[in-house]
């Protein structure tokens, strides 16, 4: 007989909880990490645009202070030839003004202009008509849009009251951008600096077409309506990246000690199965060589004598032959569960299931016992309602199951002297001794192949082992369930149940 | 009587070095005629020219060189192996005492060889070949990467150039004609100039030639990759013959005479005073201003100065500054066949030219909206133009070919025959013509 192998099961079984395991454990990290990777890009946004906010601050910043510096050396005598000579030179400054109140704009002048002052002069009619109300000696910087075109126009009063400014060059600071870009950037992001519209200015790398920024910053405090989207190339910063790299291998490590442990395990109780069942198959076939030989020899003896004509007498010659009858029976209930379980084992037993009445059936099995059981010195009562009771079974596992059940009594519960069989009202088939009964951490195992409670009283008795695990196999194949308890007052108590099923 | 000997040798001794200088760079004011009909009042045409002579190879300037390639993923093929053949080829041409960087931009700039005295050029030609093309046209950045190497070595030589070469629109960065226009304005200021090279016919020829026109450099339309390195080395050919730098024209005009437009020229009038400023002048190069003017009457017999030209420029040899003049006078008489008789041709034809061009920018913006037929109107005022000219002051070599070509590309002004190639080569010429561009 080939034992099948559950390790795959095993396997399985493992793998389940060792899954889950590293399912929640994942969980937890990217949990975790996602909480850290957000106070890391909270914070390296931050950090990005202070970088950004300052790299860009101090472009302006410098393009005002060119431009304030070169406005001032005219005030003194702000005259068109040295206002035209700041746009000429001063790369920082677009368009030099000047303004005197009544008179409006003195420089540049319609006439004559560059094409560049013309279109300054259209572009800051609104300025110019407004007026330069409050104009002191300090410098006054206004942000001006042109469409989403932004430039910054900065003016103060000259010497002579009249009022002069200038409009800064923003591609000055534009190209200076890409290097503040650039340096904010650094080797963890992609930076975009982008106009009102969300149109690109610039941008430190080629962004990622599909994902949207990590982060949308205003820069309003540098430079208004502009904003600076934000990729972060490496996911997380290195402390966090750090901590999702040990979690990880924590979490696959605790997987594998759990995978390799249980294999180990599996490994070990595998081994002691394997040498237990050879030890059992070894019990069995001894058991069974044992069971055959006995009544074999019993047999040749008996047959030997009749056929020497040493029987002298009628009554010597019929307790022979008695002998022969009886022994040849056991010999056929041996054989008979031996081959039965082979079928069991191999699933090849068929059930022929239709309703039955359970009382006439367990009266008639526990009857052809009644002389085995007396035979051994024990009584057997048989307690079955009159009332029929009705099951859908297999007559013939039902009878083998209760002729089990007592053989088994007769085998181990000898002392007790008694065998009780009844059909309960629930429709259970119960068969009870008074023997020595069964630890209760025996009582499953009872029912496994080969088993023996190995005590004293197995010791005494022969048996193949096979009796109560054929039972039970029998009574699960149609449907049903045998379970072994303690019975009040002492022995042992099978119970062969049909889950109420009353077809 | 010692006194007086002294000023005179100080005088000689001024005027010997003013010729001296004035060997080099010379300018001339030319009006379209140099006698008018008197007691009348009209417009007059003064040209204002300057001149460089020839530059000895030997005692030629030391220079700054940025050469800034596209490497966009367009570029691949043919087109970057010629680059960067033509890239090599000028970096050949360049001494020890010259500097050089070279930058590629993709999606942003890169700088492959930073700014450098060209002492190991076998070296250098090596790192070149590791351009390759990839992703999209950050013009802007490469220009300005490219500034920011010329810079590193601001004062060490007389001439900086971007060199840039693209074949694609710019689709990174700040892209408007008019931004780069000013950002070409702002380089002018620092001495940078930016020559473009277009190559192929998707390039923006807007862009590239206002970003020229503004830093006063060249630009080129290179139709076939093939044509690269020649033109590397013609553009380098003005970059080592450079004359003159941060060259400024001033043209004062005389009463009677009130300057009221530039042709061609973008420029400042302020108090009769027309201000120009040019970023250098090449060797054997000719620049000039046409300004018109409204003339007031004078007298027959008589003789008026129009204008005193004066034109302040940094010898490139040795960084000084120096400073040529130049007067032109106008004589009066009732005599129309004289009048007609001094007319000065160059003039009157260069103002030909020149509108024309005005005419045929304005032609382009028209053929860009789709109104094919206005277009084609002017271009063929173009063409009237040209041969009226020539009625007036007889056949004309320059003018002729103009009508001609004037006559084909008014044949182009249509839906099925204007496209990205016959645009740019118009645009390519009439900016050649505004610039003065050396052609050889």
């Amino acid at each position: 007989m080939k034992r099948r192998s559950n390790l795959p099961v095993a396997i399985a079984l493992l793998a389940i909880p060792s899954l889950v395991f590293a399912w929640v454990a994942a969980g937890m990290i990217a949990g975790r990490l996602e909480l850290l990777a957000e106070r890391a890009a909270a914070k390296d946004a931050a950090l990005v645009e202070s970088r950004v906010s300052a790299g860009l601050a101090a472009s302006v910043e410098r393009a005002k202070h060119a431009a304030e510096t070169a406005v001032a050396s005219v005030c003194a005598r702000p005259a068109s030839e040295a206002l035209a000579e700041i746009s000429r030179r001063e790369p920082y400054v677009r368009n030099a003004f000047r303004w005197v109140a009544g008179r409006s704009v003195t420089f540049p002048q319609e006439r004559g202009a560059t094409q560049e002052e013309r279109r300054f002069l259209a572009r800051y009619v609104t300025l110019f008509e407004e007026g330069f109300k409050g104009a002191s000696r300090d410098f006054t910087w206004r942000s001006w849009f042109e469409g989403d075109r932004l430039s910054f126009v900065g003016w103060r009063k000259a010497a002579d009251g009249s009022v002069v400014g200038a409009e800064l060059e923003t591609v000055a600071f534009l190209a200076e951008f890409p290097s503040v870009l650039a340096e904010a950037a650094g080797d963890g992001y992609i930076l975009e600096l982008r106009d009102g519209a969300g149109g690109s200015l610039f941008k430190t790398d080629a962004t990622p077409e599909k994902k949207s920024p990590d982060a949308v910053l205003a820069l309003s405090s540098v430079l208004p309506h502009r904003t600076l989207a934000l990729w972060r190339t490496s996911p997380l910063d290195s402390s966090a990246a750090d901590l999702g790299r040990l979690s990880f291998m924590v979490t696959a490590g605790a997987v594998l000690f759990i995978l390799f442990a249980a294999g180990a395990l599996m490994l070990v109780v595998d081994a002691w199965r394997a040498r237990r069942d050879s030890e059992r198959k070894t019990s069995f076939v001894s058991n069974v060589s044992h069971e055959l030989k006995t009544p074999l020899t019993s047999i040749r003896l008996c047959a030997e004598m009749l056929s020497e004509g040493r029987a002298k007498d009628e009554a010597a010659r019929a307790r022979y032959l008695d002998v022969i009858t009886k022994e040849s029976g056991r010999l056929t209930r041996l054989v008979d569960n031996v081959l039965d379980f082979g079928r069991l084992e191999q699933n090849r037993r068929k059930y022929d299931l239709s309703d039955v009445d359970l009382c006439d059936l367990v009266r008639g099995a526990a009857e052809s016992q009644r002389s085995r059981v007396e035979a051994a010195g024990m009584v057997l009562s048989v307690e079955i309602a009159a009332t029929p009771v009705v099951r859908r079974v297999d007559g013939d596992a039902v009878s083998q199951i209760v002729v089990n059940l007592i053989d088994n009594a007769v085998k181990y519960a000898v002392d007790g002297k008694q065998v009780d069989v009844r059909v309960a009202a629930d429709g259970a088939v119960v068969v009870a001794d008074r023997g020595p009964g069964i630890p209760k951490r025996d009582r499953e195992r009872v029912f496994e192949r080969f088993y023996r409670c190995d005590d004293s009283l197995a010791a005494k008795s022969s048996g193949s082992g096979l009796g109560l695990s054929i039972a039970r196999r029998l009574a699960e194949g149609m449907g049903g369930h045998l379970v072994c308890m303690a019975r009040a007052g002492g022995g042992a108590e099978f119970r062969l149940s049909f889950g109420g099923d009353t077809k | 009587m010692k006194t007086e000997t002294i000023k005179a040798v100080a005088a000689a001794l001024a005027l010997a070095a003013f010729g001296t200088a004035t060997a080099d760079v010379s300018c001339r004011v030319e009006p379209d005629y140099s006698v008018r009909l008197a007691d009348k009042a009209g417009d007059a045409y003064v040209k204002v020219t300057l001149a460089a002579d020839r530059v000895v190879a030997a005692n030629r300037p030391s220079v700054n060189l940025a050469i800034v390639l596209d490497r966009s993923g367009s570029m691949r093929g043919d087109k970057i192996v010629k680059a960067r053949e033509a890239a090599c080829e000028a970096i050949r041409r360049l001494d020890a005492k010259d500097i050089v960087s070279v930058v590629a931009y993709d999606n942003k700039s890169e700088v492959i060889i930073p700014a450098q005295y060209v002492t190991e050029k076998e070296a250098l030609i090596a790192r070149i070949s590791s351009i390759e093309p990839r992703g999209c046209t950050a013009l802007f950045d490469g220009v300005s990467a490219g500034a920011t190497e010329l810079r590193k070595f601001k004062g060490k030589c007389e001439i900086s150039r971007v060199l840039l070469l693209s074949d694609g629109q710019a689709n990174v960065g700040p892209s408007s004609p008019d931004e780069l226009g000013r950002y070409g304005a702002l380089l002018m200021k620092d001495g940078i100039a930016v020559s473009t090279i277009g190559l192929g016919v998707d390039y923006n020829e807007d862009l590239m030639t206002r970003l020229s026109q503004k830093s006063d450099g060249n630009s080129y339309f290179v139709e076939n990759s093939n044509d690269l390195p020649r033109v590397f080395a013609r553009e380098l050919g003005d970059v080592l013959s450079v004359a003159a730098t941060k060259v400024a024209l001033k043209v004062r005009f005389c009463g009677g005479f009130v300057p009221v437009a530039l042709i061609g020229r973008d420029g400042r009038i302020m108090d009769g005073v027309v201000t120009i400023d040019l970023n250098q002048l090449y060797g054997g190069q000719e620049k000039y201003v046409i300004v018109k003017c409204d003339a007031a009457p004078a007298p027959a017999g008589s003789a008026r100065e129009i204008a005193k030209a004066e034109i302040s420029y940094v010898d490139p040899k040795d960084e000084s500054s120096r400073t040529v003049t130049a007067v032109g006078t106008v004589s009066y008489s009732l005599d129309s066949a004289a009048v007609a008789a001094s007319v000065n041709k160059g003039v009157v034809r260069e103002r030909a030219l020149n509108e024309n061009a005005m005419r045929t920018e304005e032609a382009l913006r028209r053929a860009d909206r789709g109104d094919y037929a206005a277009a084609r109107e002017l271009i063929m005022m173009n063409h009237v133009n040209s041969m009226q000219v020539q009625g007036a002051i007889g056949v004309d070599a320059k003018l002729q070919a103009d009508a001609e070509m004037q006559m084909s590309n008014s044949m182009k002004m249509s839906r099925d025959s204007y496209d990205s190639r016959e645009r740019k080569k118009m645009k390519t010429s009439s900016f050649q013509l505004f610039n003065q561009q050396k052609l050889k």
